[in-house]
């Protein structure tokens, strides 16, 4: 089957200047399991877009790192 | 990643596995340990962000508080509200064992709403039943759950594994032995024998696609894809009412309730475009659901939810429930649009469908113990079907689930190894097939067959459409393909979809009537069947793996429903249309993986794992980074050890505002499980003169809650610069019956002060000479409150609501009403009976409702005809409601 990369704008960005390296406290608490750490920076980062935009991620951030966009297609 | 062998697999033993750590597993975990029983928790999820209550919740529901409602109304109420089809001894249980549940959780520390005196306090919300019982501050439900789970007693009995997902319900002669699934992280394959199981998996949530298209987008938490649904089908057990789908109004394209729950209370209501409120059902029910889709569709249409008539600081504090709780991204996606409460009402739409036992009917057929068909298999919570349960019922029936596990488990020594294989296929056969259609793309195909063919308004011909495009889409889902564990958990679930969607297809299209509404609405067979279906419809896999269906007697109630006479029969089988098997293709693929490195945050992090106690968090509490400190605070509210009351109030007086923001908000969560010691009360007392008005308004209003302050305290704090604090200390003196000294304050240069001032003395319960003065004041929300105020303690303002009732604002208007309530006919009726042609619905309803106690006059009963025709829903039905009470 053929099989395409196709750009998608995913809801949850992270700020990677303030995120902590070696913090993980996002990526357990997602519902959904989207986000991820990044192999290149350290930082956490969405890897999957699946968001139910319900907030864990962004309210348990010690840093506030963590911004949640209402995905696009609902915006 | 490559398919791991079935021989590597992780072999885990316990007496009860409970699957899924939302509302009722937590509780059946809980519960089962203090019974005893090794537990062992899988959770998909992580269990302290999970299920439903993920980021909490915004009240209770169907909470039947002695002194506020009676179980015999509130199982009659659910009764009608599901048109008759109930087992009322699974209702009676959430009936009789809420009250306990309520208090139990708030011995662990979940804050439920109660008024200056410590009394709950209930709402109505809808126009019979005051079972709404609202929380305020439920943003934290799960992370209270989850401090328990770590309490040492229960977790030395309960392993929780996160991350973790069972696909397959394992059975050996006929009972429930176990489950096998894998660790989505590392993608290892994992089987379970187990003594005894308890599905808590949730709704369906993502059966019906939302109009978004998002597929994630749902009502229920996306992470519920009908996983309970299906492990109970191939378990063999019976599932009920699957055809009495869930469908919510909701916030249009958000996707989330509104929620009319929360806002009535305040004075919110939906209305058409033309600004009438339209609903006519008295309860929630598929009969309400019928109504809100019919007036979007009709001239009328769209609806909204109305709030911009409400005063700035009414709607500041609906959105400070509505932005923090439940769905707290509420407030993002208004803002984003540019829309905001006070100058835009809500556009309202209808959601997708979805199954859910816990709020419609559809769900696992339970007895009254959370018991399944299968011996040694249980369902509790949104999964099983008990109509209306909610939260209280998930943790009623976690509680009952818990309790008759640990009573009867029987560990095996062996596993089906059968049954194992065919799971182990079940998980990986995607990886063999990497080039596979990938699980977006399927799952948004079957998901909208089924808002196509399966969604209300019904059909028999769309319904054998959906079954014809289900069937088929087995074959696509074989195909599917994945190469991480992430994938194969997304690929398991479009299987439970499917499974779900054929269901409910099937349902429908057996039940030949239409019943519930919109829920089971048949275009092609409009009127309901008593006389036929006055039935449960039951399903379940038959041993050659059809679809067989039943139809169960309803019960004899035990509260007799005047509308509904059950038969009591035997149980019809009705038989079954067979189903066809499933294929498979080949191998590849990569993982992902995580690092580490920590500076003290993550130390704190650690020490979280292990219930530090107050000593050792305190380097971080005085930590010179405000960021350290607020991380510290984070912690203490997580694990609240011995000690924590004097740490937060400690904080209160940190230099930096954030790090007592998060004290103050830590410390308002905290104040049911806080013990009241009089050294607490002496760090509040401390904190009122605190130079932060947030500190000092905290410190008050915990005082009060906790019953350590004294008037003077309260007092004092009236003539405080900041208006947060003077109210707060207002409540405190109301706790206190200070009605003198609540008077006095009937001159606050602030409006919500003496709002406060005016509701406060009607709430004391003593007629006060300020009243009178209040009721002129140049505020018009300060004259509502005094004139109501009034009428409550039994001293209306006569004179002054009869003139009142001309006022240019509506909310006096009502007050004025509210108030000749409590005034002699004499008075009342003439000048009521001229605003019953008021301009505002407000100020009818308010009108009708006061006017009830006289319909023995002709005049009063000839005015009240009138407004049975109303065009508010809200007057019309008030005004009916009178008249059929007073003609009985």
């Amino acid at each position: 089957m053929a099989m395409i990369t196709q750009r998608v704008e995913v809801p949850v960005t992270i700020d990677e200047a303030l995120c902590i390296d070696g913090c993980t406290l996002c990526v357990d608490v997602c519902p959904l399991d989207s986000l991820a750490i990044s192999d290149e920076t350290g930082k956490a980062y969405m890897h999957v877009d699946e968001c139910w935009y319900c907030g864990p991620c962004a309210d348990r951030c010690p840093v506030d790192a963590v911004t949640i966009n209402i995905p696009y297609l609902l915006r | 990643m490559e398919i791991p062998s079935i021989d590597d697999r992780l072999d885990l033993e316990c007496e009860v596995l409970v699957v899924g750590g939302g509302t009722a597993g937590t509780m059946a975990a809980i519960t089962a340990a203090e019974h005893g029983a090794r537990v062992l928790l899988l959770e998909k999820a992580h269990v302290r962000h999970s299920g439903a209550l993920a980021m909490g919740m915004d009240g209770v529901n169907n909470a039947v508080i002695p002194g506020k409602a009676t179980p015999e109304d509130y199982v009659a109420e659910i009764t009608r509200a599901n048109d008759g089809i109930v087992n009322q001894k699974t209702i009676y249980q959430t009936a009789t064992r809420g009250h306990a549940m309520v208090k139990r959780l708030e011995g662990y520390g979940v804050k439920f709403e109660k008024d200056e005196y410590g009394e709950y306090a209930v709402r109505r919300v809808h126009r019979s039943g005051s079972y709404v019982l609202p929380m305020p501050e439920g943003k934290d439900v799960k992370k209270v759950l989850y401090r328990v789970l770590r309490r040492r007693d229960i977790r030395s009995l309960v392993r929780i594994e996160n991350r973790f997902m069972p696909v397959r319900i394992l059975t050996q002669g006929g009972r429930a032995v176990g489950a096998a699934g894998f660790d989505t992280r590392s993608g290892r394959f994992v089987t379970v024998r187990a003594g005894a199981v308890i599905l808590a998996t949730g709704a369906c949530g993502r059966l019906g696609l939302p109009a978004s298209g998002y597929l994630y987008g749902t009502y229920e938490n996306p992470t519920n894809a009908g996983d309970g649904y299906a492990m109970a089908y191939h378990a063999g057990a019976e599932l009920s009412g699957i055809e009495c789908f869930q469908i919510n109004p909701l916030i249009k394209d958000y996707n989330g309730p509104a929620c009319a729950y929360v806002a009535n209370p305040f004075g919110g209501y939906q209305v058409n475009s033309r600004g009438e409120r339209f609903v006519d059902s008295d309860y929630w029910s598929g009969q309400m659901m019928s109504e809100v889709s019919r007036e979007i569709a009709s001239a009328r249409g769209p609806i909204y939810l109305k709030l911009s008539h409400l005063p700035d600081e009414t709607v500041s504090a609906v959105e400070g429930i509505l932005h923090s709780t439940e769905r707290p991204t509420r407030g993002t996606f208004h803002a984003g649009r540019g829309h905001d409460y006070r100058t835009h009402d809500v556009e309202m739409h209808i959601s997708e469908i979805g199954l859910c036992g816990g709020h419609s009917a559809s769900g696992v057929w339970v007895d009254e113990n959370g018991a399944t068909t299968v011996p040694g298999l249980y369902a509790a919570g949104d999964l099983a079907c008990v109509p209306h349960n909610y939260m209280i019922g998930a943790f009623v029936f976690g509680d009952l689930a818990g309790t008759h596990a640990a009573a009867r488990h029987a560990v095996p020594q062996t596993l089906p190894e059968d049954q194992i294989a065919a799971a182990h296929e079940l998980v990986y056969r995607p990886l063999r097939n990497p080039d596979g259609p990938p699980q977006p793309q399927v799952e948004y195909k079957l998901r909208r067959f089924v808002n196509d063919y399966v969604a209300p308004p019904k059909t028999g011909a769309k319904l054998e459409i959906a079954l014809e495009s289900f069937e088929r889409m087995r074959g696509e889902i074989a195909e599917m393909g994945a190469r991480t564990p992430h994938e194969l958990m997304r690929c398991a679930e479009v299987d439970f979809i499917r499974d779900c969607a054929e269901m409910a297809a099937r349902s429908s299209l057996t039940r030949t009537e239409s019943r519930w509404g919109l829920y089971h609405e048949r275009a092609d067979l409009p009127e309901r069947d008593d006389a036929d279906w006055l039935f449960h419809l039951n399903l379940r896999k038959r041993a050659d793996g059809a679809m067989e269906f039943l139809k169960r007697p309803v019960e004899p109630y035990l509260v007799p429903v005047a509308e509904f006479q059950p038969t009591g029969t035997e149980p019809v089988l009705l038989g079954a249309r067979t189903t066809a098997a499933v294929r498979r293709a080949s191998v590849g693929g990569a993982e992902r993986g995580s690092v580490g490195r920590s500076p003290r945050i993550l130390e704190l992090q650690r020490l979280a794992e292990d219930q530090p106690g107050v000593a050792q968090l305190a380097p971080y509490l005085s930590d010179e980074d405000p960021k350290i400190r607020r991380a510290a605070i984070a912690t203490l509210t997580e694990t609240v050890p011995e000690g924590t009351g004097a740490a937060l109030i400690a904080a209160l007086a940190d230099g930096h505002g954030t790090v007592r923001r998060a004290a103050a908000t830590g410390l308002r969560e905290l104040l049911e499980v806080l013990p009241a010691t009089p050294e607490l009360g002496g760090g509040l007392t401390e904190r009122v003169t605190s130079p932060d008005p947030v500190v000092r308004a905290t410190a008050v209003d915990a005082l009060r809650a906790l019953r350590l302050g004294g008037s003077e305290i309260f007092a004092g704090a009236v003539s405080d610069t900041d208006r947060r604090v003077r109210i707060e200390a207002i409540r405190g003196l109301v706790s206190l019956n200070e009605t003198a000294l609540v008077a006095a304050a009937a001159d606050d240069p602030a409006r919500e002060v003496r709002v406060w001032v005016a509701r406060g003395l009607g709430l004391v319960g003593r007629p006060s000479a300020a009243l009178a003065r209040l009721a002129e004041d140049p505020d018009p929300l300060v004259r509502a409150a005094a004139l109501e105020s009034s009428g409550a303690v039994a001293d209306p303002l006569e004179a002054q609501a009869v003139r009142a009732l001309k006022d240019p604002a509506w909310e006096v208007r009502v007050g004025a009403a509210r108030c000749l309530a409590a005034a002699t006919p004499e008075v009342a009726v003439g000048p009521l009976l001229t605003v019953l042609s008021d301009d505002n619905l407000d100020v009818r309803k308010a009108a009708v409702l006061a006017l009830a106690p006289w319909t023995s006059r002709p005049d009063v009963t000839r005015a009240l005809r009138a407004a049975g025709d109303d065009p508010d829903a809200d007057v019309r039905a008030y005004a009916r409601r009178s008249l059929a009470g007073s003609a009985r």
